[in-house]
């Protein structure tokens, strides 16, 4: 109960331990050879990280619940992409290191060998190109353009093509890398070519609710068949209005807001940068397209615990729609106690109607939490409006500094870690 | 420490090792004079074919590939396949398993590192 279990992660286990099971026998293991062979070893563990990082960014609707939602999924990938950088980095300065013992020259032979042996610059040219989308991805020279940084993550796909030339053209036996590879290639192919033109379905804008002046609720409705979705999950919205300032057919997550089984497709955006801002002015009458949906975040382990919400900026949303279900009276058993925190009043958005639905439903609470005014949350604040706040199952959505604040708090009070599920805000 | 201070600090010191391993390499001159040496003391060593005939079992096992005459004898136990493969290129001209180890390829890198310390002359 404490450390969630998830099939997926051991579906990557298993992909991942599958070359290693294959190659490792194989290699000499004597006192001479050991350490090129561990070099080796090394190149084939980096090799399956890479290939499984790529087999995981298909980002097929579903299947992140196996993961535990998409943004677990996406750390997943990340920490996979960032082992195998590493990794491929220790597989060379190994090989160097068990060719020093024979002379300098030998070291340098075998990492620069003549271009003859052209499949080790094909490993060579593998790294470079991973070294050039890696770089921006861990910030190596700062911070860069969120679509231009996913333009040059495409480069991914001919760094794994020269990877494989490397690891195939070296390997004795080549299957589980023509396994692996055939669903990393199919993953990024569906992910780059077929998923704009087949998993994204089009929507209308029917309105633009303005909430204050840099957010706005859309409602939209689908062209045909709709997503069917949950409370607390998120979409990836493209918008295909081209009289839009910027953001014309980028895609971007945002998380929806109206409840399950709505007519209306509801989603809260703020304007954050030049897509958002762009958004904010769209008309009713223009196209959208909708690629999801995607989370877990209202997915509890004890449903027969109250809950505690606790929510911050623009990260009331996925509570909006929980609100909004259960106004519907579609999520009966669900107690929930929503704590509103923001800077002043005019920025607890979305306010006005959670009171509404608090004053007709009686498992719903609502408590606003203004900086300003209270200064930042404390157990006592939450204790008198929710006096049992620390025996609940609590969900946490904001800005990263409020979630840290809280959790610590939360910690602090006695919440188990599994107890607290946290949407990240500003992931990719 | 976050993930992407531990990635750029890692490929900082990866590519600082190895642009120090060339740099060595360049300047020190000497490993490779000795290498040189070494080679042309060996390659003076000229073999003929039916020298080197006669070493053309496990006992002792030489071979000539690309011009050049090794002792391959202890290396044997340490050679991946069985020990025909090995042995039946024994005492004479190895020059096409060594470019083609049966399946198309030739030996690896790793392979022709490791060759170059049972070289012990050149052929006639």
């Amino acid at each position: 109960m404490k450390h969630p279990r998830y099939p997926g992660d051991i579906l990557v286990l298993g992909l991942l331990l599958l070359p290693v099971f294959v190659f490792a026998p194989g290699l000499g293991w004597n006192r001479s050879d050991w350490l090129f062979s561990l070099a080796e070893l090394i190149g084939v563990v980096a090799m399956s990280a890479f290939l499984v990082a790529g087999i995981l960014s298909s980002r097929l609707p579903g299947i992140d619940r196996w993961f535990g939602g998409l943004v677990r999924l996406w750390s997943i990938h990340r920490w996979l992409g960032f082992s195998a950088f590493i990794l491929i980095m220790a597989h060379v300065l190994l090989l160097a290191l068990a060719m020093l013992p024979l002379s300098i020259r030998h070291s340098i032979d075998t990492l620069f060998p003549p271009l003859q042996h052209w499949q080790v610059w094909a490993g060579w040219s593998a790294f470079v190109v991973m070294t050039a989308f890696v770089a921006p991805t861990f910030s190596f020279f700062g911070n860069l353009h969120y679509q231009r940084w996913k333009r040059l993550h495409l480069l991914s796909a001919p760094a794994l093509v020269l990877a494989l030339i490397h690891v195939i053209t070296l390997s004795a036996t080549t299957w589980p890398w023509w396994l692996l590879a055939a669903l990393a290639l199919a993953a990024i192919g569906w992910r780059t070519l077929l998923s704009p033109r087949l998993a994204r379905k089009s929507y209308v804008v029917e309105g633009v609710d303005a909430l204050t002046r840099d957010v706005v609720e859309l409602r939209l409705r689908p062209r045909g068949k709709g997503i069917r979705w949950q409370a607390g999950q998120f979409i990836y919205l493209t918008p295909m209005d081209p009289s839009l300032a910027a953001g014309y057919r980028e895609e971007h997550p945002y998380t929806i807001a109206s409840a399950a089984g709505d007519g209306e497709l509801r989603i809260g955006i703020k304007a954050v940068g030049d897509a958002t801002q762009a958004l904010m002015t769209i008309k009713p009458g223009a196209e959208v397209r909708v690629e999801g949906p995607y989370g877990t975040f209202f997915e509890c382990r004890e449903p027969e615990r109250k809950q505690l919400w606790l929510a911050g900026g623009i990260g009331i949303t996925p509570f909006v729609a929980g609100a909004r279900e259960l106004a519907k009276g579609a999520a009966s058993s669900r107690h929930a106690c929503l704590f509103y925190l923001a800077n002043r009043p005019e920025r607890a958005y979305y306010l006005d109607e959670l009171v509404e639905i608090a004053g007709t439903c009686e498992a719903f609470t609502v408590h606003s939490h203004y900086l300003n005014e209270h200064g930042v949350m404390t157990p006592a604040y939450l204790a008198q409006h929710c006096p049992d706040f620390a025996e609940r199952e609590i969900y946490l959505c904001g800005p990263p500094g409020m979630v840290v604040h809280l959790q610590t708090l939360l910690r602090q009070e006695g919440v188990p870690a599994h107890r607290i599920h946290m949407e990240a805000f500003d992931f990719l | 420490m976050t993930s992407s201070r531990i990635a750029y600090t890692a490929f900082v010191a990866f590519v600082s090792v190895v642009l120090t391993l060339i740099v060595v390499y360049l300047i020190q001159g000497s490993p490779e004079q000795v290498t040189m040496a070494d080679k042309a003391s060996s390659d003076s060593t000229v073999y003929t074919i039916d020298q080197v005939a006669e070493h053309n079992d496990a006992s002792s096992c030489w071979k000539i590939i690309e011009g050049g005459v090794y002792d391959l004898t202890t290396y044997l136990p340490d050679h991946p396949t069985d020990e025909e493969t090995f042995t039946r290129w024994c005492g004479r001209e190895a020059t096409p398993a060594w470019q083609d180890k049966g399946n198309g390829r030739s030996h690896s890198p790793r392979a022709a590192a490791r060759l170059e310390n049972y070289r012990i002359g050149v052929i006639d």
